[in-house]
Order: C-alpha cells, then structure tokens, then sequence
C-alpha cells in the first residue's frame, strides 16, 4: 500500500471515529484531539469525505456542544470550537456568504469560550476573526450575530482594560438588540447587564448602573425570564459574599438555585452550591458545607466533568479538617477512589486521588498537602496535558 | 417438500425483490403475517390469501407444481396499497421540510441562543426581581469609599463568575510543576 492510499485509510478511519463522536461523544475519546493536530491537507481531505450537509450539520454539533461545556469545562469548549474554525476553514458551499457565516459563528464561539477560561488576548484574537468573516455576509443577514459577538467583544475588553471601548460596545449592542430584536428580551438583559457592570466596576457611575440593573431585573420580571433572574440573583449573590454579607448572600444563592433547578439548568447549580458551601465556611458551620459540597460533587459528576468533581472533594476534606473529622478522612479518600474510577477520571487526576488516598490511610495528609492537590486540579482543568509529579 | 414448496418459495423471492417485509405486504395486501409466513413456508393456505398476496406483489402467474401453475388477473392499484405510498410519500416530504428547515436556521443563526421553555414561576420572579431592588439599594446607601471599592470589584464578577464560583482560578506560575514525563 503507498503512502498516500494509506493516509487515505487514516482519513477514513478518522471519520468514522468523529461519526461515532457526533453520536456520543463518550464513545470516541480524543478524536477531537487528533482532528486539531491534522495539518491542513489532511484536514482538507477530512472535510471532502463529508458531505456538504454533513459537514455543516458536524460544525453545528460542535457548537451547540462547546456551549453545553462552557460553564463547566471551558478548556473543553475552546478544542471544540478550535475544530470548528479548523473543519470551517476546508469547507465551502455554492454560497461565499454562507461560508463566511458559519466562520464567524465558528470563530465567535470560539471567542466565547477562551473568555470563559480567562484567555482575554486570545479572545479578542478571536473576536476579531469573527467580526472580519462577518463583514463578508450582508450585514442584514448576520445582524443578531454581530450583535452578540458586540457583547463578548465588550466582556473581553473589560478584561483587557479598555473600558471606553467596553462600555460603547455593550451600550450599542443593547440600543441595537432594543431596536432591531425587540423579541430577543433575554438577549437584551445580557447585553445591559453587561453595560450596568462596567458603568458600576469600571466607570463607578453607580446611578446609571445601577438603575439599569432594576431595569433588567423588571424587564426579566415581566417577561417570566426565569434564567435571567436566577443568573442575576447568583451574580448579586457573589457580591455580596466578597463585601461579607453573608445573609444576604445566601438568600440569593438559595434563590438562584430554586430558579436554576426549576429550569434544570444542571451547569449553573454546581457553582450556587459551592457558593453556599463557601458561605458556610465562613459562618463555621462545617458540616453543613460538607453537604453543600457534596450537592456540588453530585452534580459535577453527572455532568461528566470527573476533574472538578475531584477538585470538590478536596474541599470536602478541608471542610472536615475544620470540623475536626478527621477519622472520616481516610474513608472519605477510599471511598473517592472506589467512585471516581467509574467516573473515566483522566489518568494524571487520578494519580493525584491515589497520592491524597495514600497520604490519608498513612494519617499523614496535610491541609499543604490538599492544597497542592486541589492546584494540581485545576491546573487540569487549565490544562488537560498537567503532569502529576509530587514528591 | 421442495416441489410443494415451490410456490412459496416464488412468494418470498417476489416480496424481497419488491423490499416488503412481512409486516409492510401485510399491511399492503390484508393477509395477516401468520398466513404470510405459512405462504412462504408452502404450507396449505387458501386460494383467496393465495390471489391477494399475488395482486398485492403483481404476479400474474405462479408454480403450484410442476405443470400446474395457477393465474391471478392483476387488481388495479389497492386502495391499501395507495394510502401507504401516500403516507410514505408525505412522510418523506416532511422529513425534507424538517431537515431543509434546520439547515435554514443553521445558516441563518449558528451559534444562537437556544430558547428555553421558562416554567410559571411568579412567585421566584417576584422574590428573584425584588432582591435584585434590595441589591442596587443597599449599594446606593453605602457612603463609604472603601466598601463601594469592594462593590466595584466584586460587580466585575457579573462578566466572569464561574471563576469565583467554582475556584477555576489559574495557579500562580511559582506553583506550576511539571514533569517532563
């Protein structure tokens, strides 16, 4: 067999792998990997082996996926996307205008997702990938995406300390939204969210800002925009843990996590309960944070997302250090080991859960020792190559 | 015994040809599966199930045995048979419609959000609304530059909470070990 015609055979077998991976992606791991690392002609020839519809239909997979994981696994959001840029890249239709759509949505998302991980100059490379393949569509035809890229772009330069541009971006993808969209309400309060943000952390015009946060909270009201409140009342929930209202934060994470479990929206509750646990630290009420800690390990391991579950215990054993349990610790650790090797637990994650398993059958893990694991976990999360090498 | 079951044979051999199932030349033709499969296997079935299953399957003529074959004037097209291409037909265009209408919204919004049915919930968007009053109030009554400060720094949580919530906080690079293997 020649060279190529073996290439061939791997292109093929590469594309029934990503089949299987469209139809469940716990079936196929790392093929999305290995499609990243193709060089271009490969991937070129990736993409001629599918059907134009097929490839188009893959694309929307990979997006509608890298938007379920962006609250959760970030990283994995970004090798999602990253595919998508790639596979839009090789792929072209009839249509220039549809081509380039599907590139700056690929692009856009692609920008979404580093934002979530904190990437901010990557995300605003990317942002501008996006906004250049959307000046190739008529601007009626992509005016709701551009929008919306106007919002990620604004969040990005909030990071990146440009908040004149921030401020104008979310003001004119609010008016825009207002204006052309006036049936896209949740939209809308994302966008003025994001405007009353910067006018109250980066420009400290506290009125104005505030005043459109009552806005949007009213707007959600009326409008039954359940996920809009919910995610407000968790953000107002986050303030007021950070400038110590500890009541009144909980009330709010109570709240939001009535409305989040209402919805079901499974990704966002996680992160209320480890809110809650946090705040239960803090009041020295110990055992009850195990609880919440608990709720938060739960819900991260049926959303297949073993790392942060991990991550979690770690915070369950720092939270029976402060008890002072630790003759639950050992069994704790065991029982962890017993759970997370059906939970495909990445190799080096569960490396580090046999070392804090060892540490505390030996009676000798530490709070330093936690703590490093607990770092080693989300340097995962950051990084999925990380290498567990403690001493 | 192979000659008696000649005509069974030719049955089954025209139902595959035809790409019926049992179920499908059931439903075409009225017979039910059980005399079907009697039919195929040659076992002794009436003239009548005989003649529909050959007008069903447009067979004119078929072995009984050898020098004996029997003939079976074609029916117009059944009413039976009729509706169930109609069926299909109108299934298929409606499976058209529905991939054709994904594809439209796929090119005209990827990437958009997903509407979510949001349950009644008054009661949660009453409390949800009037904590975020509570919120915007409590900050206008703070004087105190020190604890607005807070305020601002904490209001930047808005645009990224997930780092704040879920401790996804990046390691300071001091902290970073690797190995090489």
């Amino acid at each position: 067999m020649d060279r190529s015609a073996g290439e061939r055979n791997e292109t093929g077998e590469l594309l029934l792998r990503f089949r299987r991976w469209l139809d469940d992606p716990e079936a196929s791991p790392g093929i999305i990997r290995d499609l990243i690392g193709l060089d271009n002609e490969r991937l070129g020839e990736f993409v001629r082996l599918n059907t134009g519809a097929e490839m188009l239909s893959s694309i929307r997979t990979l997006l509608t996926r890298s938007r379920e994981s962006l609250a959760g696994a970030p990283r994995e959001a970004i090798a999602l996307t990253r595919l998508a840029t790639a596979l839009g890249s090789c792929y072209f239709t009839a249509d220039p205008q549809l081509d380039a759509a599907v590139e700056g949505d690929a692009w856009k998302a692609h920008a979404d997702a580093l934002l979530r991980a904190g990437d901010y100059s990557e995300a605003d490379r990317a942002c501008r990938q996006a906004s250049s393949f959307y000046t190739l569509v008529d601007p009626e035809d992509c005016l709701y995406e551009r929008t919306q890229l106007n919002v990620t772009e604004a969040k990005v330069a909030h990071f990146l300390g440009d908040a004149e541009r921030a401020l104008a971006l979310a003001g004119t993808a609010a008016a825009t939204l207002a204006r052309a969209f006036p049936k896209k309400k949740k939209d809308y309060v994302r966008a003025r969210t994001t405007f009353a943000t910067i006018l109250v952390a980066d420009f400290q015009r506290y009125e104005e800002g505030l005043k459109a946060l009552e806005e949007c909270a009213e707007l959600a009201r009326r409008d039954g925009d359940t996920e809009s409140l919910a995610s407000l009342v968790n953000n107002i929930g986050q303030v007021y843990a950070r400038i110590g209202k500890l009541t009144e934060a909980k009330e709010c994470f109570t709240t939001a996590l009535q409305g989040f479990t209402s919805l079901g929206l499974k990704t966002d509750m996680p992160r209320v309960h480890a809110g809650l646990a946090r705040i239960l630290m803090q009041e020295g009420r110990f055992n009850e944070a195990v609880s919440e800690h608990y709720m938060a390990r739960a819900a991260y391991l049926d959303l297949r997302m073993p790392v942060v579950a991990a991550e979690v215990d770690t915070h369950i054993i720092e939270a029976l250090f402060a008890a002072g349990r630790t003759r639950d610790i050992p069994a704790l650790c065991a029982l962890a080991v017993e759970t997370f090797m059906t939970a495909n637990l990445p190799r080096e994650a569960a490396k580090a859960l046999a070392y804090m398993n060892a540490a505390a059958q030996r009676g000798t893990l530490t709070t330093d020792k936690l703590e490093d694991v607990r770092e080693f976990y989300q340097r995962l999360q950051a990084d999925p190559d990380e290498r567990f090498d403690f001493d | 015994m192979d000659v008696e079951n000649s005509f069974g044979l030719e049955l089954r051999a025209r139902r595959l040809l035809l790409g019926y199932s049992v179920k499908k030349l059931a439903k075409l033709s009225g017979v039910s599966r059980r005399w079907i499969t009697c039919a195929e296997e040659g076992s002794n079935i009436t003239i009548e199930v005989l003649r529909k299953l050959m007008q069903t399957m447009r067979m004119t003529v078929i072995t009984i045995f050898p020098g004996l074959t029997a003939e079976a004037g074609l029916a117009d097209t059944g009413i039976a048979e009729l509706a169930a291409a109609v069926e299909e037909i109108t299934g298929s265009a409606a499976l058209a419609r529905q991939a054709g209408e994904r594809i439209k919204s796929f090119a005209l919004g990827v990437g958009k959000s997903v509407p979510k049915d949001t349950p009644e919930n008054e009661g949660f968007n009453e409390r949800a609304a009037a904590l975020v009053t509570h919120f915007t109030e409590h900050v206008r009554s703070l004087s105190d530059p020190d604890n607005l400060q807070k305020v601002e720094k904490a209001v930047s949580s808005f645009l990224r909470p997930e780092a704040d919530a879920q401790g996804t906080a990046k390691a300071p690079p001091g902290r970073r070990r690797k190995s090489s293997g």
